[in-house]
């Protein structure tokens, strides 16, 4: 009996049904197990017989344990570049997504695509010029029509509330996308990002056979995101597609280091990650393209049991997604050659770090869900990586720790050359410096040469220009390995502090992420860092006392540690990143010939910043827009739910609330309380007409509505 | 300025608390995109109203009065771009708050609807689909 067209669409979804590709991978798979077992077993070996005992003490073999897995860890990256660089230098891969050979496939309206925008809290006028350039951008390709926008807000601040609500309707109106441009603000803010994507799904997901998922940074161009939508029409088993997101529009030394090596190596690891995982991807959250029909069923996140930070709510869901996706059979690929996909990094190694620590929970959560029944072996090992990624931090620690406490007790304890027993000859404990030097050697060559293969990369692809040219790109290689070098140590300590905080059951904090270019100040930095500079000074002076021998293998990490603070101030500053980018440094071709979407994207938030208006109220300042201005004022009532009935206590209490904002001005108000008569359209509309009825000039001026007062220099804003 | 400055600024400027109503009602209209003359001629319109409305020893504010007289005779004309604006918003709004679709139209067994059906989603309950799928080719 043939198949009806659905029974073959989902015959044809089982895309573990299709072994060309698992067998491959399979066997890549094993290649590569075999490859970081080898290397790993060689190395401990050498590692315990550098050791005085050769491993035989319980503190050496604890040394061992954990160098093997260290050294297992680093060799997952080095041999998936490897990997990432055959593929480039051949120049094809038959598993490539983005293969120009791809039968030509048409695209028809019933692809109706949503672009989703979670956000919370987020840099409101970055917010908007993203959609901007992406919508102008799309609109360039002819194809708009397939595309609607979604901003789903989470945003708690009530300043921002209306601040989105206000460049929502600025948006719609510059590129007359009203009838194309939605935005959301969800009142109860259940499961945070995932718990946003599912309301969209819930509510509108029928309507559109995918979503693109955007980050509050992310930039598309709009041929790209054609292209995904031709790319999940031309293969109907990938249930998401994710593409390589290009670090962009970096301002400060740190960020455009990480963006420098985004560029630079970027596209070699994420070639070699896709050699490895085929058709096993990550998703990562954001810049890829989801079938919302097996996402909406296959993909809901449960509640973790138990309390946080490892139960509640999963916190990186991307992760526990891509492998519910592939539980139900569908693809989860990586389109690692698919450019226009742009985000942004983190300005300063603080701001990095405050989202490693977020990250760093969600990752630990994973690992309750490690033995999920269904999942594909390939999701449960990404599970792990994704742990590993900070707990090795942890083991790094604890081996340095371990290192030093074995240095010391060396030097300290009386040696003991004859054992209990009789024996012919005495032991003696002896250091195979030289052997050590093999290991230092080995462990340099699988950390450093990914990134000279990288370099190699850029040289066959004829992509040096993009960096400045040949000797440019060599001397920003050398300089980003030299800092990336100062700053490992200063993670360790910070991943390590988060394991170990998340283990004792610390709940981590989730505030937003601080996009501004704004600098790391000296005070911030020393709260943050001193503790692990002083760890490294007390360290130092306890080695060199004790063993000053040992204190030459750890003066690249004591030397890190000891210069965090300065590290962390000086590379968060916009200037010095010029002064590098004025050498031809840490070049990329987006910032010597960014595409247009980028410069459209720059020059809306040029624009939003330039607001000027009739009142002395900073665009920031949304509650008083709301509540002053009158196209502000309809424009969130038009927002907010009709009118209800509410208990006299409720009521009474806004009354209250409304009293005290117009006696003591809006700055008396909590955050509570501006919510609470943002939400309440009766309140405030009663508030926007007592207001302009005020006949007292200070308090008119509280809230900008009158000249200076008699007896104040600028309004209470 | 003190109470006793600003007693004595009223004698002298009993005209001073309709400026500042005036006033007031031209920000007003401003802050609404309307021409300069047409906001004029509607502030003046409604301080006139105001002062018909009020007799002097009502002890009303002017400036209460004349802004509501202000709304009053924006309604009235039907001359509130802004609150047309929004009233176009509040329409288009209403395509962005549709009541949640109804469930038979999500698949049966939508997982991803948890909230809303309030069943319980863990991966662990889920069934094997790799199994299932299989059975059913």
């Amino acid at each position: 009996m043939p198949l009806t067209p659905a029974e073959e669409q989902n015959a044809k979804a089982r895309e573990y049904l299709h072994r060309r590709w698992e067998v491959v991978a399979n066997r890549r798979r094993a290649l590569l197990l075999t490859m970081i077992f080898l290397s790993t077993l060689i190395a401990s070996g050498f590692m315990a017989r550098a050791l005085p005992h050769k491993g035989a003490t319980l503190m050496e073999f604890a040394l061992v344990l954990f160098f093997a897995a260290l050294y297992a860890w680093i060799s997952i990256g080095f041999w998936a570049s490897v990997a990432g660089f055959f593929t480039l230098m051949r120049g094809k891969d038959r598993f490539n997504m983005n293969k120009d050979d791809m039968e030509p496939v048409t695209v028809s309206g019933a692809a109706r695509t949503a672009l989703v925008m979670p956000i919370c809290n987020e840099s409101v006028d970055r917010v908007f010029a993203g959609l901007y350039a992406t919508y102008r951008s799309l609109e360039q390709t002819g194809r708009l029509d397939l595309f609607d926008f979604f901003i789903l807000s989470d945003t708690s601040d009530p300043d921002k509330w209306v601040e989105e609500e206000a460049a929502w309707q600025e948006l719609c109106q510059t590129v007359g996308g009203d009838d194309r441009i939605f935005y959301r603000r969800r009142r109860v803010n259940l499961k945070r990002k995932s718990g946003n994507v599912a309301d969209f799904c819930r509510r509108w997901g029928y309507k559109y056979k995918y979503m693109i998922v955007f980050d509050a940074d992310s930039v598309m161009l709009g041929t790209t995101i054609y292209r995904l939508v031709e790319l999940m029409e031309g293969h109907p088993s990938i249930g998401i597609l994710q593409t390589s997101a290009t670090a962009v529009n970096a301002k400060t030394l740190f960020a455009r280091l990480q963006q420098f090596a985004n560029h630079l190596y970027g596209p070699m690891f994420s070639a070699g990650l896709s050699f490895w995982q085929l058709g096993d991807a990550q998703y990562w959250g954001h810049n890829a393209i989801i079938r919302i029909e097996p996402f909406m069923k296959h993909c809901a996140l449960p509640s973790l049991p138990g309390k946080p930070p490892l139960g509640g709510d999963i916190l990186s869901h991307d992760f526990v997604e891509a492998a519910l996706m592939r539980r139900a059979g569908w693809g989860v690929w990586l389109a690692y050659d698919l450019e226009g996909s742009y985000e942004e990094l983190p300005p300063s190694l603080l701001d990095e770090l405050k989202r490693d620590r977020r990250w760093c929970q969600g990752n630990m959560q994973h690992m309750r869900l490690l033995f999920t029944k269904g999942l594909f072996p390939t999701h449960r090992a990404l599970f792990l990586a994704g742990a590993m990624a900070y707990v090795s931090g942890l083991m790094w620690f604890l081996f340095l720790a371990l290192s030093t406490a074995e240095a010391m007790y060396e030097a300290l304890a009386p040696q003991h050359y004859f054992a209990a027993e009789r024996v012919l000859f005495p032991h003696w404990p002896i250091w195979n410096p030289e052997w050590a030097v093999t290991l230092g050697i080995s462990t340099a060559f699988l950390l450093f040469l990914p990134k000279l293969l990288s370099v190699i990369i850029a040289i066959k692809q004829k992509r040096t220009g993009d960096f400045g040219g040949a000797l440019k790109l060599a001397l920003s290689a050398f300089m980003e390995i030299l800092l990336s070098t100062l700053i490992a140590p200063i993670r360790m300590i910070f991943h390590s502090k988060f394991v170990f905080l998340i283990l004792l059951g610390r709940q981590v904090g989730w505030s937003s992420q601080r996009r501004e270019d704004e600098a790391t100040t000296w005070s911030e930095s020393l709260r943050f860092h001193g503790s692990g500079m002083l760890l490294g000074f007390v360290w130092s002076v306890g080695v060199l006392l004790i063993n000053p021998s040992f204190c030459w293998w750890l003066t690249p990490i004591l030397f890190s540690l000891m210069l965090s603070v300065p590290l962390s101030v000086w590379s968060s500053r916009a200037p010095a990143g010029r002064r590098f980018r004025d050498c031809g440094l840490f070049l990329t071709r987006e910032e010597q010939s960014p595409p247009e979407a980028l410069n459209w994207l720059e020059k809306y938030m040029r624009k939003y910043r330039s607001f000027v208006s009739p009142l002395p109220i900073q665009k920031e300042h949304g509650f008083v827009r709301a509540v002053v201005d009158p196209c502000v004022h309809s424009l969130h009532l038009s927002f907010l739910r009709k009118e209800r009935r509410y208990s006299p206590g409720i009521v009474q209490r806004r009354r209250e609330l409304m009293e005290k904002a117009l006696s003591s001005g809006p700055n008396r108000l909590t955050a509570a309380e501006k919510r609470e008569l943002l939400s309440d359209p009766s309140s405030l509309a009663s508030l926007h007409e007592a207001l302009w009825s005020i006949d007292d000039e200070a308090r008119a001026h509280s809230w900008g509505l009158a000249g200076p007062p008699p007896s104040a220099g600028s309004p209470d804003l | 300025m003190t109470v006793m400055e600003d007693t004595i600024d009223q004698r002298q400027n009993p005209d001073q608390p309709w400026r500042v109503a005036g006033d007031r009602a031209l920000l007003y209209l401003r802050l609404l995109n309307f021409p300069a003359s047409r906001a004029l001629e509607y502030a003046l319109e409604a301080i006139k109203t105001a002062e018909r409305s009020m007799t002097p020893d009502s002890g009303a504010s002017p400036t209460r009065e004349v802004m509501r007289t202000l709304h009053k005779l924006l309604l009235d004309e039907q001359s509130l771009p802004a609150f047309d604006r929004s009233r176009a918003l509040a329409d288009r709004c209403a395509c962005l708050t549709p009541s949640a679709p109804p469930l038979q139209r999500l698949p049966m067994n939508s997982r991803a609807a948890a909230p809303a059906n309030g069943r319980s989603s863990l991966p662990d309950k889920g069934r094997d689909s790799r199994k299932k799928a299989r059975a059913e080719l």
